[in-house]
């Protein structure tokens, strides 16, 4: 079993057909966090252009949802920066963040028991958008969703799957210049998966995003540059083939060579 | 335990209701009218607790201690020579500003919802024992004297006749309990109900929640000290008392046995309980409060959900719709 | 032919007045294993709740290696040999590994099969004191199972083992499976999105949609897209 850490953020073995570099959008310089004795996260320098769309993977407890959940604000980091559209939001409240432009849909599925789909997308819009224009937003991501039959459903009432999509709405009717996914298609069968990278890629237009996966074939769909996390810190970035082929990653978090589903 | 809808047949239910409070009295000997005001205002102080606990999520022991400083503030400002109408408003500033105090300290300081019902409870009991110390004569506000655990005596009342006076109290019963139910349904209503399910998910969305919860803690202050102030002008009398533990834990009593979440179940929750211990009291038990807390086991155990959604369950369950 | 470890015949289930299965009816043999693919909302939780006793049936029966458990709580079904491994884990986030293993040996007599337990799954012998929180998602997917295990159940339910699992570790899950049905004859029945794993352990899928088994399909057939496409998603 190899030691597998690499020096952090070095942006290591980046091809010539991941494109021109363009402006810096999210920015992270030796962020950190520990939680007691256990060392979550440690040192890890990320960078993320504008309008990019980054796939995160790494084994479980890689560190990949600490990492979202400092970006986003829900856990104040225990050193380093992170920088955002020019400003620092190092340990800024989790609602400010969200109004700069930073959308989450967390691993576990973050809503609202006792209120309705619609509801969702009507608060997430009505933040920055009058009554009427927030509710033309909710209608219209109940078409783009296909959710427009559970409209009034409780989401408590709703599959695992359903209440991942009604997440993934929410963080897109905020508007957001970055939108982090923390595993949006868990619990999702192939066919809605497609649905889901189409969706993503029609976001992805006007909105940067960072997926964190395990599903390589979406992967392999949908991601230029994948970052790989491990034991904390980043272990490579490249190309998902690139990425696929790494010793390393192969025995870390790949296995035997599964191509996914 | 999600707030009840706003139906379309509630404007029927309201029409309904009106027409009730208005025809009422006629057919009631005017000591049963002046027993059901005082039920109206305790419903008024239930409702209150609903729109912060049911609503938002917001457990508060503390209503009694706006109730109370409502009353006492009406008393206070009466026994200046103010005109009662402005007593009454000031009885729900008083309400309005303390719920505001201590929100501010709660919200923005980041205690937990745990600590706000610890809090609320300890400023209650803080003020029974501060009230209760005035006994001197020098313990005075203007021409008021505080009385301390006598309280204050002689308030004039707001209205002398009783079915006006009636009319009053279920008149701002109606229009508190109307309003709360298009607040609900408002997105201001439904932020606070998030708020209640998850309000880190509401935070990600960029909202600010201490504004909100401190909102919603002020209003409902403000009702509970509006309440307090139609009590002293009901009873013509205010006491420490009111701050004490039972009364606290009564509030919190009474939307337990109605239902949270509806307004409606915490009024229905009040005129139960209190019709039953006035019940009790009536018939000479000596054993009233063994009874009532039988009958409160019983129904925790049974309804736990309260007595209007279980209700509404049921009707649902037989066909009867409820949207 | 020996009966069927579990037999459901004809379940009617949802919440409230949401009708969610559609009479569903599904038996597995000693060893056997059935995997149940389908989109979101089609009921394949509410299958394996019902089958497990959380979620009462409106009608139809459920039997286990022919007792009739249909009216029975989730307690007895479980101490007669019905394991059940939720979706998304549920193991005890404050109690250590070795707590939630004994957990899962206690309500059952007999000698403790923990050491069994952790020689099969040998990850967990380093991590026996740690709480459960604390643990990667991977390691507590491997701990719920092995917590599942400890209990000697003959039927095991398994809601979406492999969701938010790296790769890596839903192979070893699917040698886990393998083994425990070839080996020690358990009964599995799995509801699953991931159609590589379930083309690697089962020995027939059934497809759901609305509440209802619509088709059935050979496991070989998941690795050909045009098949799926025909027979899944139309």
């Amino acid at each position: 079993m190899s030691d597998g850490s690499a020096p952090s953020g070095a942006f290591q073995n980046r091809s010539a057909s991941a494109g021109p570099v363009s402006e810096t959008l999210l920015e992270t310089q030796g962020l950190s966090k520990n939680f007691g004795g256990v060392k979550a996260v440690t040192g890890v320098d990320f960078r993320l252009g504008r309008g990019e769309l980054r796939c995160l993977i790494g084994p479980n407890g890689a560190g990949k949802s600490t990492f979202f959940k400092m970006l986003s604000g829900q856990l104040p980091p225990t050193a380093g920066t992170i920088l955002f559209d020019g400003s620092d939001i190092t340990g800024e409240p989790p609602h400010k963040i969200a109004r700069l432009g930073i959308g989450i849909k967390n691993q576990v599925p973050s809503v609202w028991d006792g209120l309705s789909v619609y509801e969702h997308f009507f608060i997430a819009a009505h933040r920055r958008l009058g009554a009427r224009r927030a509710a033309a937003v909710a209608d219209e991501l109940l078409m783009k969703l296909g959710l427009a039959t559970l409209a009034r459903r409780d989401v408590g009432a709703l599959a695992h799957g359903e209440r991942q999509w009604v997440e993934i709405g929410m963080t897109m009717a905020q508007d957001a210049k970055l939108i982090l996914l923390d595993e949006p298609t868990a619990g999702m069968a192939t066919d809605e998966v497609e649905r889901t990278v189409a969706l993503l890629r029609a976001v992805n237009i006007s909105t940067s995003l960072i997926i964190v996966e395990h599903d390589m074939q979406f992967i392999s769909m949908i991601a230029g540059i994948v970052t790989v996390f491990h034991q904390g810190r980043i272990l490579i970035e490249d190309t998902m083939e690139n990425v696929l082929t790494n010793p390393v990653v192969r025995e870390v978090y790949l296995g035997a060579g599964r191509p996914g589903r | 335990m999600a707030p009840v809808r706003l139906s379309v047949l509630e404007p029927l239910l309201w029409a309904a209701g009106a027409v009730a409070l208005a025809v009422v009295p006629f057919a009631l000997s005017t000591f049963q009218v002046v027993q059901i005001t005082v039920f109206l205002i305790f419903c008024l102080l239930a409702v209150s607790l609903d729109l912060s606990w049911g609503l938002a999520g917001l457990l508060s022991f503390g209503q009694a201690a706006f109730f109370g400083l409502g009353g006492y503030a009406y008393a206070i400002l009466c026994a200046n020579d103010e005109t009662p109408g402005v007593a009454l408003a000031a009885g729900t500033v008083a309400g309005g500003v303390a719920a505001g105090l201590l929100g501010y300290i709660a919200f923005y300081g980041r205690l937990s919802t745990m600590f706000l019902a610890v809090t609320t409870l300890v400023v209650t009991l803080i003020l029974l024992q501060v009230l209760g110390s005035t006994a001197d004569p020098s313990y005075h506000v203007g021409a008021a004297v505080l009385g301390g655990y006598n309280g204050m005596t002689n308030i004039p009342p707001l209205l002398h006749e009783p079915t006006p006076f009636f009319w009053t109290a279920g008149g701002l019963l109606f229009l508190v309990i109307v309003s709360g139910r298009l607040l609900m349904a408002a997105p201001f209503g439904r932020i606070l109900a998030a708020i209640r399910e998850n309000e880190r998910r509401v935070e990600l969305l960029g909202y600010d929640v201490r504004g909100h919860k401190l909102a919603i803690f002020a209003l409902s202050g403000a009702i509970a000290g509006l309440a307090g102030a139609l009590f002293a002008s009901w009873g013509g009398f205010i006491n420490p008392e009111v701050f004490s533990l039972a009364q606290s834990a009564q509030v919190v009593i009474w939307v337990l046995v109605g239902g949270r979440g509806s307004l409606y179940g915490a009024a229905i929750g009040a005129l139960l309980v209190q019709a039953m211990t006035q019940y009790l009291g009536y018939i000479g038990t000596a054993y009233t409060t063994l009874v009532l807390g039988a009958l409160l086991v019983s129904f925790v155990l049974m309804m736990p959900n309260g007595l209007l959604p279980t209700f509404l369950r049921g009707l649902s369950s037989i066909g009867i719709r409820q949207r | 032919m020996a009966p069927a470890v579990l037999a459901a015949d004809g379940l009617v289930s949802g919440y409230g007045r949401i009708r969610i299965l559609d009479s569903v009816s599904v038996s597995l043999l000693a060893g056997e294993v059935v995997a149940v693919i389908g989109h979101n909302g089609m009921g394949k939780t509410t299958l394996l709740r019902t089958l497990a006793g959380l979620l009462k049936a409106k009608s139809g029966s459920v039997h286990l290696a022919g007792r009739d458990v249909t009216h029975h709580s989730t307690a007895v079904r479980s101490r007669l040999g019905l394991g059940y491994v939720p979706q998304g884990r549920q193991i005890f986030p404050d109690l250590t590994v070795m707590e939630n293993l004994m957990i899962g040996q206690a309500a059952r007599a007999g000698a403790s099969d923990i050491p069994a337990m952790l020689e099969r799954f040998k990850s967990l012998t380093a991590l026996l004191g740690r709480p459960g929180r604390a643990l990667s998602g991977g390691e507590q997917q491997l701990l719920a199972l092995a917590r599942c295990l400890v209990g000697r159940p003959r039927v095991v339910l398994l809601d979406e083992p492999s969701e938010g699992i790296q790769p890596s570790i839903v192979d070893q899950i699917a040698e886990h499976l393998h083994e425990l049905s070839t080996t020690q004859r358990l009964a599995i029945l799995l509801v699953e999105q991931d159609l590589e794993l379930v083309s690697r352990v089962a020995h027939r899928v059934h497809v759901m949609r609305k509440g209802r088994f619509v088709s059935e399909i050979a496991p070989r057939d998941l690795a050909n897209p045009a098949i799926v496409k025909e027979f899944l998603w139309s």
